[in-house]
């Protein structure tokens, strides 16, 4: 196994951030051969704990180098000067962990939730500047351009490259790909399937410092017009399709209808620039301006820099050189600035410092740290009435001379303690579970993205820790350190903790009970919806179907790229797609095939507008998808009310439209659909299409699978070379899944260069769109309904901790005849006024969150908010009530003659 | 200033590199260490150490050829200036065998 494309294991990766900046990269060398070595010769248990050991090693180094003596000395100076921190407060705060089991399960409970939360757009910041992990990938940079009117990212030019080749001193060399394309191959056998390819300049494999399995790269021959048509294959194409033959180098394969010779075989895990498994050389001459002008492609120039050399000195000479460039040719480059930035944002068109300049994310930062503010105040809120019972305890060592200082700061590090260990259990679990999910949902991405915990989050991490032990720990401690010796100790000899809920509670509360207004209705509704999914379902037979999507390239041959217009592309693509579906409709075993750009489970809407009448007038948003005539048919899908599309509706100058029930339900208002009209109104400052009439109206065949309460749609009659994507539902006899060879089969038949794509069972599809949905909306209510129950456990907490202060005072009364109607008005009084006052003023915050979440979602909540916001509201109002309730009859059960010898 | 005396964990490290025919790199001088003396030393702790020696002269060190298993990156060789560190050697050997004169029934016990 080599190391060469993988990413260290994390532990290693902190443990040399923890060492001089000098030394890490040869340490972390010897690091990963040791890791090597353990992986080979020992047990799974030994290796881990090895691991983990490595960051301890490295901090206790990092203490023991020469060149952290000075600094030690520092710590040391420091710590007499006035930071009274020292290891028995550590070693306190770790048994008070153990002593105080339940406040310890609460409060850990929720900053393992909330850290992670707070770290998460600072996580994903990093993620989307990345470095690939070859050797020294941090020198590995993306050229591009930004467009200083637009603010857009820019691929840059042919000219552009060879000029740069030529005259820039910053990069080592330098190169160009394609990212995203797919390829048909026919494999030895005579199986036909599309793989991720690339095409890309010879140089790719020099930037990256990999050498091939088998065989040989690609060379600069290789590049020129004519030259052989040669394929290197990646090793999961080598071993799937070319059951690991070792003399495949010299063989020929078929690539999207043409004949290679592959001249090499890459290594295990060599999948770049993106998810690629075949890579072909990249003609110069067909290097195409226009970004993005091929089906699903485009360019990337990247770059080795110069070692020593900076990014930002690269951008430098960069900027020089395009001075002259704009010079000469204005029209073209005047607007445009070259930039110099990380290999993932150029991938993603991300900003080359990951969004840290951008408002919005400062904004969407302090957001996520809110949401572990409210959960540290709710954990502020247990603490404090802690802190309270331990007030005869820090009067007595206040009258033994610990300053306020010293007591502060043992809170402190006592919550500090519960906060760095909910810290690592959360980033653990982040690392282990969440992350790769969310690899998971995005499985189309880059096969090297990492989305695992980095160093840097660590650092952040243990910065919001402290935060929160700020929180939790501090502000309580201050609180109850606040009033004189004498008077603690005067106290702390009644029984009484010295503390007094004033202003600072009743805000704490009726925040906290306003933000759990506008949070339990959220999540009431996006449960509600998560239920819905769950239990909504289409008529349609699904399992009985094949879906697939049917796509050719513009065009590759092996002179050199020539690129088809839209015209000429949809031509080409129509005509396979009339082929293919008169060859499948002839084929045994195939009972229909329905033609869409979009059929089940899949998703594309349009601003429409509607002719007067019902819900006429105004723009609307609705699913919409151009399929074949024989589309309902071959679904099976009943046509409700009108009539179905005939052969004639289809074509540039049919007008027929038919809409599902949800369309007339929710966009007609239930009004009689037949006979109304409808355009599309692409954007306001533009001209609307034509006019189309409603011909008939079906039942929801889940337009949008992941989401059937958003799915009215419409479906308009197309001729082939008017759908575009193609996708094809198939319905078999037998398992539709074993269609596939067949279909492929077929297809390449119809045109060797089609490529058949993402062939799943059509109930597949549609089950992973709601998974991704519901598992999004499920892990959100998640959390909201973990804030919800802290929010009752400070109440609680308060509420608790008030009755006990209150005890001898209700003694008294009970003592001079108070019922208990009046002991009970008397405790729950003041906070039921508080949990009043804060679900009224919670309203406002429940609106706002429910319009921001519309946005996210793609939904409309603005139906739902007076439920909603009446749900929220009982809610908390019947929660808190029973947060009341125990303290309250605690009140009732008090004892007057016990209360009184309280004194 | 040359050091009159090594540390415990230098001195192992030096005669380490020395039984290591004088010359190697953080990877083998941990592992001699652990099998001769059973004491779990990190490569990081061994780089640091003859890092921290080269800085006092009593050890040289040249760059080897970049390596997949290190994902590319090369091995530092740490060569012993026996000249340099053979005297702070001898004394501190000849201080224990001092310090254990006439102890060994002891052990024998």
């Amino acid at each position: 196994m080599s190391w060469s494309g993988q990413r260290p294991p994390l532990p290693l990766r902190i443990a040399v951030r923890l060492l001089p900046e000098e030394v890490r990269e040869e340490v972390l060398g010897d690091l990963l051969e040791k890791w090597h070595r353990e992986v080979r010769d020992r047990g799974v248990v030994p290796r881990a704990f090895w691991l983990a050991r490595q960051p301890l090693v490295a901090l206790r180094l990092r203490a023991w180098d020469g060149g952290s003596e000075k600094r030690r000395r520092n710590v040391h100076s420091t710590a007499k000067a006035g930071l009274p921190v020292s290891w028995i407060d550590v070693k306190l705060g770790l048994r008070m962990l153990g002593k105080q089991p339940t406040l310890t399960l609460v409060a850990g409970f929720a900053l393992v939730l909330g850290i992670p939360v707070g770290l998460y757009p600072a996580h994903m910041t990093r993620v989307w500047v990345q470095s690939l992990p070859v050797d020294e990938g941090e020198r590995i940079r993306v050229i591009r351009y930004r467009d200083l009117e637009g603010g857009d990212f820019r691929q840059p030019s042919l000219e552009d490259l060879e000029r740069w080749l030529e005259a820039l001193g910053s990069f080592e060399s330098l190169a160009a790909a394609t990212v995203g394309a797919s390829y048909n191959i026919v494999s030895p056998d005579g199986q036909s399937a599309p793989v991720h390819g690339a095409e890309v300049t010879a140089s790719v494999f020099d930037i990256l410092r990999t050498a091939p399995l088998l065989g040989r790269t690609l060379i600069a021959a290789d590049e020129i017009a004519g030259a052989p048509a040669v394929a290197v294959i990646g090793y999961d194409l080598w071993r799937s399709r070319f059951a690991s033959d070792a003399e495949v180098v010299g063989r020929p394969v078929q690539v999207g209808g043409v004949a290679h010779t592959i001249v090499g075989v890459m290594p295990e895990g060599f999948r770049y620039p993106y998810r690629d498994d075949l890579w072909l050389p990249l003609r110069m001459g067909g290097f195409v301006d226009a970004p993005g002008g091929w089906e699903g492609a485009h360019h990337l120039v990247f770059g080795r820099l110069v070692d020593g050399v900076a990014p930002d000195q690269a951008e430098l000479e960069l900027v020089t050189l395009h001075q002259a460039l704009a010079a000469e040719a204005p029209a073209s480059h005047a607007r445009l600035q070259p930039e110099v930035a990380p290999f993932a944002a150029g991938i993603f068109d991300a900003p080359a410092d990951g969004f840290v300049s951008d408002p919005e994310f400062y904004a969407m930062q302090l957001l996520f740290v809110l949401v572990l503010v409210v959960a540290c105040t709710n954990v502020g809120m247990l603490t404090l009435a802690r802190t309270a019972m331990r007030s005869s305890e820090l009067a007595v060592r206040t009258a033994l001379g610990a300053g306020r200082g010293r007591i502060v700061s043992q809170l402190f590090v006592e919550s500090l303690v519960l906060a760095v260990l909910a810290a690592g259990l959360g980033l653990l679990l982040g690392d282990q579970v969440v992350l790769p999910w969310m690899g998971w949902l995005l499985d189309q991405g880059p096969a090297w993205l990492d989305f695992g915990v980095q160093p840097e989050t660590v650092v952040w991490a243990i910065s919001l820790s402290v935060l929160s032990a700020a929180v939790v720990g501090m502000v309580p401690a201050l609180k109850a350190t606040g009033k004189s010796v004498h008077r603690n100790i005067q106290r702390a000899s009644a029984g009484r903790s010295g503390i007094r809920f004033g202003g600072l509670s009743s805000a704490l509360l009726v925040t906290d009970v306003a933000l759990a207004v506008g949070i339990v209705g959220l999540a009431g509704f996006l449960w509600r919806e998560v239920g819905e999914n769950m239990s909504r379902g289409s008529d349609i037979p699904a399992e009985e179907f094949l879906f697939a999507e049917l796509a050719v390239p513009r065009i590759v041959t092996p002179e050199g790229a020539t690129e088809l217009d839209q015209t000429e592309f949809m031509a080409r693509l129509g005509d396979t797609q009339r082929e293919l579906v008169r060859r499948l409709r002839g084929e045994p075993g195939v009972r229909g095939v329905a033609v869409g750009s979009s059929v089940i489970g899949m998703r594309a809407g349009a601003a429409i507008e509607l002719d007067q009448g019902p819900g006429g007038g105004n723009r609307r948003w609705a699913l919409t998808a151009n399929v074949d005539a024989d589309f309902m048919a071959a679904l099976g899908q009943p046509i409700l009310m009108g009539r179905g599309f005939a052969l004639s509706d289809a074509g540039e100058d049919g007008s027929a439209v038919i809409v599902n029930s949800s369309f007339v339900e929710q966009v007609l208002g239930g009004g009689y659909p037949i006979g109304r009209r409808l355009r599309y109104v692409p954007q306001p400052e533009l001209e609307p299409g034509p006019w189309y009439e409603i011909v008939g109206v079906v039942d929801d065949i889940g337009m949008n699978g992941s989401q059937p309460g958003a799915d009215r749609g419409f479906y308009r009659a197309a001729a082939p070379g008017e759908i575009h994507p193609v996708q094809l539902a198939i319905r078999l006899t037998g398992d539709p899944v074993s269609f596939t060879p067949r279909l492929r089969e077929i297809a390449s038949e119809v045109d060797p260069a089609a490529m058949i794509r993402d062939t799943r069972r059509l109930d597949q599809v549609v089950r992973r769109n709601r998974m991704v949905w519901i598992s999004s909306l499920g892990g959100l209510g998640f959390v909201l309904l973990v804030l919800v129950v802290l929010s009752a456990a400070g109440i609680y907490a308060l509420m608790s901790f008030t009755v006990t202060e209150r005890t001898k005072e209700i003694g008294i009364r009970v003592a001079l005849g108070a019922g208990s109607g009046t002991i009970a008005r008397t405790v729950a009084s003041r906070a039921v006024a508080q949990l009043v006052l804060g679900v009224f003023l919670g309203m406002p915050f429940a609106a706002m969150a429910f319009n921001q979440s519309g946005d996210i979602f793609q939904m409309s909540l603005s139906g739902v908010l007076p439920s909603a916001l009446i749900m929220g509201g009982s809610v908390m109002l019947v929660i808190a009530l029973l947060a009341c309730t125990g303290p309250t009859l605690r009140a009732l059960r008090i004892a007057p003659d016990e209360a009184l010898r309280q004194e | 200033m040359r050091r009159s005396r090594f540390g415990e964990l230098e001195e192992q490290v030096v005669l380490a590199l020395l039984r290591l025919d004088g010359e190697s790199y953080a990877v083998p001088v941990a592992e001699e260490l652990e099998r001769l003396t059973g004491r779990d030393v990190s490569p990081a702790t061994a780089y640091m150490v003859m890092r921290r020696l080269e800085s006092q002269g009593l050890v040289t060190s040249r760059v080897g050829t970049p390596d997949p298993d290190r994902g590319g990156r090369p091995r530092r060789f740490y060569r012993v200036d026996t000249e340099a560190v053979l005297p702070i050697l001898r004394r501190s050997r000849n201080a224990m065998l001092a310090l254990w004169d006439g102890l060994e029934p002891l052990l024998d016990g």
